[in-house]
């Protein structure tokens, strides 16, 4: 009798499973990635991104203003560092601009892997407390980045029309290799999306991961166009590091797109593209099965 | 109509030193696990140490405008259900059918940002909680009522008062359109008055909207008052359901640590396992007290389900820093190996306790040459008392052995 009813519920269960709205398993695909769920979430998103802008001026004298003091005192101290005191080339830009195209763009690209890359440990607390899809932090940063970087590059559009209709001299064109910018742009944003995703998985299990990150970023910054002119032969084992270095045919490409400038090598911008993409794949991959579970680990 | 329906939920982590944290570590310990595996020494799942379940096999279903209790222990594995039920982790086995959408508020204040004002964590807190921008703002008025903190609205929240802070932090959460709401203990905080209050908005959500609301508490009165079904969770496992009086009442009968040396949860699929132990003393069988230094044994009953040969019991007795005091093995002084036949069997294991008054731990465990079949950490605990009834002190030492001292 009682054995009967038993197996009865579980009939009914089987049936009923249809039914349900939702499902917890234990086990999910590899695979599986809502986008569905976290379109819902894009309020919190915005909301996040907004915290972040809000939240860091409060209570503070300059305000938004910090974002043009980063990069203005970056490419001085470069000009100073590099150009004056080391004699390295800026191919036939003038340093302010050389400097300053290639930091604004390499800023986005080393702060989306960073803050991405922390972002598990960063939100440990409000991750253990409420669930939403785990994506729309990484996603947050991306889009916060993507503001500063906004902000940014009107620093760096003054500093191109001052040449453009004062200093004619130096020779700086600006024309419709424009429309490359928002290409650079999407490109720099997933390859850091998709390096800081992976990162971010590996860091919650294995911290020490997280200082060697930072450490990387920074050379990877000595091995591309950021410091080094590419219209002039780079030998050696800095020279193999340049090439396989994935920013580095974007970050030409855009000095190109603004200034008319610089070398454009087809082969390289493709290789950084795939790069990105492929990244980016693997990251979100990696992303979503550690999520699941991370914070019975951090 | 069904809203929740949890099936053999099971939660494992494992104990020790798994995850050191570091990469190294964690390389050498997968190659040795791995070599481990060639030699076909242990299965992989075994090699990795002890696995601890938070919970085990848990299975309830709760209907619509149900208000759903959950009672227990710290540590009885309420959170853990909690946070598979909120998607905070996952479950090891096991799945959940939910029908609608659920809610949880697990803290209150969650996502608040200190430097941003009321008015915008009311929006924060809301998204984060899955609101959409419209429903928060067609809410907003309501809210900001509930919560009282009308004048604050503007003033960053770290200005808060605390019970400001937790009036809002509610306040957005009880305007929560869910389905189903998950409520952990929140009502712990906040003035009378506002508790009063949050009670009267829960019982509304459930009675009014046709809400499905989970509440966790160790508040009795709280749980007896708002709850129309109720369930004791223990050592990770469902002990009873039924209506909250009746499951209160067995939760405060054993909310003490259990004196009877009785076992309370046995796995069935073990082949031999202990049942319970006593103490034989000069206070006679069936006490948990001994006399410092006296010669006591630990009587157990052991439940064998398969013919077991080579056998070894063990018993240890430990202090509450988990230093063991006695081990005593059945092999300790014959050779000859233990075989056991199917049936209960009554065992003894001999020895005298010199320590110091307190209170002592036992644990009882029957293995085969090769495996462990079962270990019980009793939480009943072995009382000593000495002689002298000193005061215990860290610098006294754990044994109470005669002592002198003379100057030669």
């Amino acid at each position: 009798m009682n054995f009967m009813h038993e197996s009865q519920t579980v009939a009914a269960g089987k049936m009923n499973d249809t039914t349900w709205k939702e499902v917890i398993r234990s086990r999910q695909s590899f695979f599986s990635l809502n986008l569905p769920e976290i379109w819902a979430y894009r309020d919190l998103m915005l909301m996040l991104v907004r915290r972040d802008f809000l939240a860091i001026y409060k209570q503070t004298i300059l305000g938004p203003l910090w974002f043009f003091i980063h990069p203005a005192i970056a490419t001085m101290v470069y000009m100073m560092v590099f150009s004056r005191a080391a004699g390295m080339s800026t191919g036939d830009l003038p340093p302010v601009v050389f400097y300053l195209s290639g930091l604004v763009l390499w800023g986005y690209f080393s702060e989306c892997v960073l803050r991405t890359s922390n972002s598990f440990r960063d939100s440990a607390p409000l991750l253990s407390k409420v669930y939403f899809p785990r994506l729309i932090i990484p996603f947050s940063i991306v889009f916060t980045n993507l503001i500063k970087l906004g902000i940014q590059l009107l620093l760096l559009c003054c500093v191109i029309l001052y040449y453009v209709f004062i200093r004619k001299d130096a020779g700086i064109k600006v024309g419709m290799g424009l429309f490359w910018v928002p290409f650079c742009i999407v490109i720099i944003g997933i390859l850091g999306l998709g390096a800081g995703l992976i990162v971010a998985s590996v860091t919650t299990k294995y911290k020490d991961l997280s200082h060697l990150v930072s450490f990387v970023v920074q050379l990877m910054m000595f091995a591309s166009p950021v410091i080094l002119d590419s219209s002039k032969p780079i030998s050696g084992l800095l020279g193999l590091l340049v090439q396989f270095n994935p920013v580095s045919g974007i970050i030409d490409l855009f000095r190109f797109a603004v200034t008319g400038h610089g070398v454009v090598n087809p082969g390289l911008i493709t290789y950084d593209t795939v790069f990105a993409l492929c990244l980016l794949a693997l990251g979100l991959l990696i992303f979503n099965k550690v999520q699941r579970n991370f914070i019975d680990v951090i | 109509m069904e809203m929740i329906r949890v099936d053999k939920i099971s939660k494992k982590y494992r104990l020790g030193e798994i995850h050191s944290g570091t990469l190294s570590e964690d390389l050498v310990q997968w190659f040795s696990r791995r070599k481990a595996r060639r030699d076909q020494l242990t299965s992989p799942d075994e090699s990795g140490g002890k696995w601890c379940w938070p919970l085990k096999e848990v299975s309830f279903s709760v209907n619509k405008g149900e208000v759903f209790g959950i009672v227990g222990k710290n540590g009885a594995g309420k959170s853990t259900l909690l946070k598979i039920l909120s998607k905070i982790t996952t479950p090891s086995s096991g799945n959940i059918y939910l029908n609608g959408k659920l809610a949880s508020l697990l803290e209150v204040g969650t996502g608040f940002h200190p430097d941003l004002s009321g008015r915008e964590n009311i929006f924060l807190n809301g998204a984060l909680l899955g609101m959409r921008k419209q429903e928060i703002k067609d809410r907003f008025d309501e809210i900001v009522d509930f919560s009282g903190v009308n004048g604050f609205l503007d003033t960053p929240v770290k200005r808060y008062s605390s019970g400001m802070f937790v009036r809002l932090a509610f306040a957005v959460a009880a305007h929560l359109e869910s389905d189903i709401l998950i409520v952990d203990e929140v009502l712990a905080v906040g003035d009378y008055e506002f508790q009063q209050k949050c009670m009267g908005k829960m019982q509304d959500v459930a009675n009014n909207k046709g809400r499905t609301v989970l509440f966790v508490s160790h508040n009795s009165a709280a749980v007896q008052r708002l709850c129309t079904r109720a369930m004791l969770l223990s050592n990770g496992s469902v002990k009873l359901t039924g209506s909250p009086a009746e499951v209160l009442e067995v939760y405060q009968v054993n909310h003490a640590d259990k004196t009877d040396g009785l076992r309370d949860i046995l796995d069935d699929d073990k082949s031999a396992y202990f049942l319970r132990w006593v103490l034989i003393s000069q206070a006679g069988a069936g006490a948990f007290t001994a006399r410092s230094g006296e010669r006591v044994a630990i009587r157990a009953s052991l439940n064998v389900r398969r013919r077991l040969s080579g056998a070894v019991l063990h018993c240890m007795v430990r202090d509450l820093n988990g230093n063991s005091l006695v081990y005593v093995r059945s092999n300790d002084d014959s050779q000859v190996p233990l075989t056991l036949e199917v049936g209960t069997h009554e065992v003894e294991f001999g020895f005298s306790l010199p320590v110091r008054h307190g209170e002592y731990g036992v644990e009882l465990a029957v293995s085969e040459p090769d495996s462990l079949i079962d270990h019980w950490e009793s939480s009943t605990r072995l009382k000593v008392v000495d002689k002298e009834f000193r005061d215990h002190h860290a610098l006294e030492g754990l044994l109470s052995v005669e002592t002198t001292f003379r100057i030669v």
